[in-house]
């Protein structure tokens, strides 16, 4: 039974291999070597395949006898709209407490190294022995998943059903894409038997494997099936199958790899490229491997890529020229080691400066505990890039931006390629590895997973083809391998550990069986539910945008947090208590840091905040509103009564507070405004007591706390003066006393010059005042270019050093500086040389660089030489003709009802203006000085020309004919005009003369 | 100090904010300087001689221009105007002297120093193109024709009504100061309580036009018949009030006739060598009369 099975197997994937190598527009033609599949063989084929997962699945995982798992049995088969739509089968099987690869592995609010929550896995023991209902479908879209369906869950399978229609018949092609596990004889057996498998579909179909069972098979050779009775033959099948095949107490039934057996069919071979198979057919020769290959050989190899390929080294029998292996998995040692194939060209440069942004921002610049996050979400994405490129987009518009600069890349670059993601293992020429950026893209497509109307929390890989827009194959984006993943993973956390001595977060051991999807989900732990609370939590505990927050000072928050506003989902609080603690408090640390300030509640109403901003003018302080101006807002805040316009990057410019401001800043205010129907709110909420902290403008800043060490400023109520007076007075230990300056509001109190040194637990209410130890760099002064990290090299900054401890490195490019009393670092001289600095103090790095000005692309017109001069008219009110040299040198300059004169502009040197009307009289007004003699018509002048020169020769007969009055800009010259004047008329007269006799 | 990195650092950035500009003032001057004349000194300096555009298109950001060697109404000179750096000043200097011309550095308190080259025509245009940058002989022409004439501009402009809530001055030429108050067919400058003011011509019909603060001063007066600016033909100079001065596209047009600020005499403004048809063409663009000169004296006084 199970060869009789097997055989229906073996026959459908061979007709389909026929089929595949005549597809197109020619007919499909029988070959007599081809056994044509009935329609009832489909169900066999396909339920034989589809169980062979879940055993081999179950095998593998759990080691379970066979006894445990009953075979499936098909009880029912409908196809409510015929072939061409949609057939199901229905089948009994016993529900296994297995793991499958499949998308519902791992649920939305659950960690992918979780095992499978009751309710969405059968447990173990209500499983076996248990039947349940198992639905196979194919179904009736280009590229489906054969899913299996039970009450409780979905399972999507790796079987791809594609149907094709063939114009000559009523056959449809339905290609399955086989899973490389073989076939477990008694399944198929059992299921070949099982009764109405045979019977219930009205037409035949026609299956075709897309791939075959051998994962590596030359195309050139012919590979051949010997069954025990010989009577049918196909491509060869891998050493697996062999080795299960044995297992099975059988005969090898598959010859050899590359033994061509007689009386095959159409020559066929087919193409393992992991998950993604495609057929190849020796007689009709694939374009993108001619392609590739003479790619190769146009930069000089004779076997591209494979041959330096460690795994194609490995096996180097089992490839062929154009050919793309299943990747077996790479040790971590073998995969930290570039790819040495060939690839050609480089990134384009927009990937490249993603891929910058994400090495600088995620991966160098952030780590919690011993592990580095690569955590992404659109906000980190902003940041990034500001961070790099000093553009500031929305996180909506940075996160657009970043998927299509990888989805290009990976197109043109991945897919193309035979060694597909292996190629991204490898360093670019800027020294930063080359799959950080995609790496990151597959991070967001984790981040990016939510129930939702059509796709499943859990379906990871539907969201990665959807940022990848590639399309999909066999249930993954095409292109893509799971170990190649992994490989590309275990590359960049062999270099972060080689380049920068730290370790990148991955999946525990025991992750099972969906381990290439729990890669980017360790990086996940809050998803964007959760992600999207989070300025909130900002917002509430007073955080600022871009501050680094200390992770004790976090955890806190989050815990106050969580009490006061109901905090995260139930996953979030799962991973916020589990061991993925550091992952999480990681993420919103790197969150908070591109956090832009802004906050949008549920009617999309966007809200920031107004800080105080303190500084001197003429020595005396001077305080402000400095509004918070996070992207997506207006250019220009009009509420009526405030107008702000934008200022630095990221805020509005400061508006002077008024002394009668006191009772709004004691209260808190908000101001509204509206702009393309989004209401944007400025607000500032009540307070007693402002902590004012050093800051990268020219005075301090309202901030969560004064910063321990360094000069700050307190603005209080007269209420609290005292209380904040002694409280400061104790963290001082000097004497703070509130300044008399005429700016401050009426019942506030300024204190300047607050320098905490002190540790002293603040007073109730006065909680603002607590020092904090963050460790920070807070540059001040020079010539900053744009919001970026970046100073002119002729005006650097000066660096403050906040938080840090005696024992803690300060570092400028690795060498060892000092801090003086004040927090300032001494840089020596260092930041006045061009190039990309790195700060170090303690555990934060800060990139800066130092820059020689340069003139902007596309300012230099130098090549714009020889651009006609203008030259402007002045005329007393009316209206005149301006008249150059050349016949056609005209221009006419009228007033309008208001002003004193008539103007004119020409881009010719004006000689004469005439005025004059229909009567007596005109004007002639000498311009130049000395006048140019007229040049004669051309001969040969174009009809525009001598249109122009008879409007010239007119304006100057015209005002020959009304004996005018002359006037010269220069006495000098005014009794000589008439004279000048003459050679004008004569040479009107000659025009005038030429033109007729040309009329004739 | 000298401003020249200041001008360097606009120039890399290509433009900013106003406030960012302020800060940057700041972070150069000295602790002694009074940085709000300092602000507006240097910022009339950067517009007048074509090196910076402020407050482009009504907006409160500033904007650096191409670097042009410009030439000057005195023939055979020419300045660099425009965004620079310090590649850029040395390769100037390095063809100036290679090509024979004479090359001058003006060092001037209040602004970065001016770059002026001396010499021939071609030697001129030469220069230019060696370091990659545009000559115009006759910038101040190609300037003034680019001038949208303030009357046309008020024509053009739409009647507003007053903001509410806001506090109002007009410009009194009499006095030639502020006075509190909406006046007829004045300037005047309406102030919310918070953010910045705005000008506006008050017109007969008791609405408003919008228009920068400069030139609603010479529409008014171009309203009410006061006459501003005036032409020196002897000396070629054409005179403004200081308290009135002239608006920024036109006073760059008289200072690169000589490529120098104006000085400054009494309340007079005195921008030299100012070529009379540029001088009377700013005077009717600006709504005030054409300057008569001696011969259309003599003309009128026969007549």
């Amino acid at each position: 039974m199970f060869r009789t099975g097997l055989r229906a197997i073996v026959a459908v994937l061979r007709w389909a291999s026929a089929l595949v190598t005549r597809r197109g527009p020619r007919p499909i033609r029988s070959s007599p070597d081809v056994v044509h599949p009935t329609r009832a063989d489909l169900p066999k084929a396909a339920l034989a395949l589809a169980n062979v997962e879940s055993t081999l699945s179950h095998r593998e995982s759990a080691d379970v006898p066979d006894a445990e798992h009953p075979v499936p049995r098909i009880v029912s088969m409908s196809n409510p709209a015929g072939v061409d739509s949609e057939a199901a089968v229905m089948l009994e099987a016993p529900l296994r407490a297995c793991e499958f690869e499949t998308e519902e592995n791992c649920c939305a609010d659950q960690s992918p190294l979780e095992p499978l929550s009751p309710e969405h896995a059968p447990s173990q023991d209500s499983a076996v022995g248990e039947e349940s209902r198992i639905e196979l479908s194919v179904l009736d879209t280009a590229e489906e998943s054969l899913s299996l369906r039970t009450p409780d869950v979905t399972m999507s399978t790796e079987y791809e059903v594609e149907k094709r229609f063939s114009a000559e018949g009523p056959e449809q092609l339905g290609e399955a894409v086989v899973p490389q596990e073989s076939v477990g004889a008694r399944d198929v057996d059992a299921l070949v038997n099982a009764p109405g498998t045979t019977d219930s579909l009205p037409k035949p179909y026609e299956l075709h494997s897309e791939v075959p069972l051998v994962p590596e098979v030359a195309p050139v050779q012919e590979t051949g099936l010997a069954t025990t009775d010989g009577s049918t033959s196909f491509p060869a099948l891998t050493n697996d199958s062999v080795a299960f095949a044995e297992s099975l107490d059988h005969e090898p039934l598959f010859g050899t790899q590359g033994t061509p057996t007689e009386g095959d069919g159409p020559r066929t071979a087919l193409v393992d490229s992991g998950r993604e198979r495609k057929p190849q057919s020796s007689t009709v020769p694939d374009a993108r491997n001619e392609l590739e290959e003479q790619d190769a050989r146009d930069l000089g190899q004779q076997e591209p890529a494979r041959t330096a390929h460690p795994k194609s080294s490995s096996r180097p029998e089992q490839r062929s020229a154009g050919e793309r292996s299943r990747t077996a998995r790479m040790s971590p040692d073998e995969a930290s080691r570039p790819f040495g194939g060939v690839v050609a060209g480089t990134p384009s440069p927009e990937y490249a400066l993603w891929n910058k942004a994400i090495v600088l921002n995620s991966l160098q610049m952030y780590a919690s505990g011993d592990e580095v996050y690569l955590t992404i979400t659109p906000r980190i994405l902003a940041g990034a890039l500001a961070e790099v490129e000093g553009v500031f987009l929305s996180p909506e518009d940075a996160s657009t931006r970043f998927i299509n600069s990888v989805s290009a890349m990976y197109k043109s670059r991945v897919l193309p390629h035979p060694e597909k993601l292996q190629i991204l293992r490898r360093c670019g020429e800027d020294g930063l590895p080359e799959c950080a950026g995609f790496l990151a893209l597959c991070v967001l497509a984790a981040y990016r997973m939510r129930t939702e109307e059509d796709l499943a929390a859990t379906a990871y890989y539907r969201r990665l083809e959807e940022l990848l827009g590639c399309g999909m194959s066999g249930g993954m984006p095409r292109g893509f391998d799971g170990d190649d993943f992994e490989a590309v993973w275990l590359f960049l956390c062999g270099w972060l550990r080689q380049e920068h001595g730290r370790q990148l977060a991955m999946p525990r051991a025991d992750v099972g069986l969906r381990r290439f999807v729990a890669l980017p989900l360790t990086h996940v732990p809050l998803r964007q539910v959760d992600i999207e609370r989070l300025p909130d939590v900002f917002d509430w505990a007073g955080y600022e945008p871009g501050e680094r927050i200390a992770i004790d000072r976090m955890s806190a928050t989050l815990a106050q947090w969580t009490r006061a506003r109901g905090g995260f989902t139930v996953a979030g609080l799962e991973a916020l208590g589990d061991d993925r603690r550091a992952a999480v408090l990681a993420q919103i640390a790197h969150e908070v840091e591109c956090w832009d300030g802004s906050l949008t509640d549920a009617s999309g109403r966007r809200t920031a905040s107004v800080e105080i901003f303190l500084h001197w003018e003429r020595r005396l302080p001077v305080l402000s509103y400095l509004p918070r101006r996070p992207a997506g807002f207006p250019t220009t805040f009009d509420d009526g009564e405030h107008v702000l316009d934008a200022g630095q990057e990221g805020w509005y410019e400061p508006l002077p507070m008024d002394v009668g401001d006191g009772i709004a800043l004691r209260d808190g205010f908000s101001w509204q405004s509206e702009a393309d129907n989004i209401h944007f709110v400025l607000r500032r909420i009540a307070a007693d007591v402002i902590a004012m902290a050093p800051s990268e403008f020219d005075g301090p800043v309202s901030h969560g706390s004064l910063v321990f060490g360094l000069p700050g400023a307190v603005m209080c109520t007269d209420a609290v003066a005292v209380r904040v007076v002694q409280y400061l007075e104790s963290v001082t230990g000097r004497r703070c006393a509130p300044v008399n300056a005429p700016g401050v509001p009426t019942g506030w109190r300024l204190i300047i010059g607050v320098n905490p040194i002190y540790r002293v637990q603040p007073p109730e209410g006065l909680e603002v005042l607590d020092a904090a130890a963050n460790v920070e760099i807070i540059p001040r002064g020079g010539l900053r270019l744009g919001r970026r990290w970046a100073w002119l090299n002729s005006a650097p900054p000066t660096l403050i050093a906040s938080g840090v401890q005696a024992t803690e490195p300060v570092l400028i490019d690795e060498e060892p500086v000092q801090v003086d009393q004040d927090g300032i670092i001494q840089d020596e001289g260092r930041l006045t040389r061009p190039g990309v600095h790195v700060v170090q103090v303690g555990r934060i790095r800060r990139r800066l660089e130092i820059l020689v000005p340069e003139l902007p692309a596309g300012v230099r017109d130098g090549d714009k030489q020889g651009a006609r001069p203008w030259s402007v008219v002045a005329l007393p009110t009316g209206s005149w003709t301006i008249l150059g040299a050349r016949p056609d040198e005209i221009a006419h300059a009228t007033s309008g009802r208001w002003g004193h004169g008539s103007l004119a502009s020409c881009a010719f040197e004006p000689i004469w203006a005439v005025s004059f009307a229909g009567g007596r009289g005109a004007t002639v007004r000498l311009l130049r000085d000395p006048v140019t003699p007229p040049v004669a018509l051309e001969r040969r002048s174009p009809l525009k020309a001598l249109r122009r020169a008879r409007e010239w020769a007119d304006a100057v007969y015209g005002a020959h004919i009304r004996r005018p009055t002359f006037y010269s800009g220069a006495a000098s010259t005014h009794s000589r005009a008439p004279l000048d004047w003459i050679a004008y008329v004569n040479a009107a007269r000659e025009i005038k003369r030429a033109l007729r006799a040309g009329r004739r | 100090m000298s401003w020249d990195v200041l001008l360097h650092w606009m120039t890399h950035a290509g433009d900013g904010s106003w406030e960012g500009f302020k800060r940057a003032v700041v972070q150069l001057a000295g602790e002694d300087a009074d940085v709000d004349e300092l602000i507006v000194a240097l910022r009339f300096h950067l517009s007048d001689l074509g090196y910076v555009d402020f407050f482009t298109g009504g907006s409160r950001r500033w904007q650096v221009l191409p670097p042009t060697l410009v030439g000057l109404a005195p023939a055979g000179t020419a300045i660099l105007t425009g965004g620079r750096t310090p590649g850029l000043q040395d390769a100037f200097l390095a063809a100036g002297e290679r090509l024979g011309c004479v090359v001058a550095i003006e060092s001037i308190d209040c602004g970065p120093a001016t770059l002026r080259l001396q010499g021939p025509r071609p030697g001129l245009a030469q220069v230019a193109t060696e370091i990659g940058v545009r000559f115009s002989e006759r910038y101040a022409s190609t300037l003034a024709a680019r001038i949208k004439p303030l009357f046309t501009k008020f024509e053009e402009m739409k009647d507003e009504t007053a903001p509410t809530n806001w506090s109002v001055r007009s410009f009194d030429f009499l006095s030639m100061a502020m006075i509190e108050g909406l006046r007829r067919n004045s300037a005047c400058e309406y102030s919310p309580r918070y953010g910045v003011s705005r000008w506006y011509v008050h017109t007969r019909r008791g609405l408003l036009r919008s228009l920068p603060k400069r030139e609603a001063i010479f529409v008014a007066a171009m309203l009410q018949g006061v006459r501003l600016l005036s032409f020196d033909a002897g000396n070629s100079s054409l005179l403004a009030r200081t308290n009135a001065p002239l608006p920024e596209s036109y006073a760059r047009v008289a200072c690169l006739c000589s490529g120098r600020r104006p000085s400054i005499d009494g309340d007079a403004l005195i921008f030299p060598h100012v070529p009379p048809t540029i001088a009377a063409f700013l005077c009717v663009a600006a709504g005030q009369p054409a300057p008569l000169t001696q011969a259309d004296a003599q003309v009128s006084a026969t007549a």
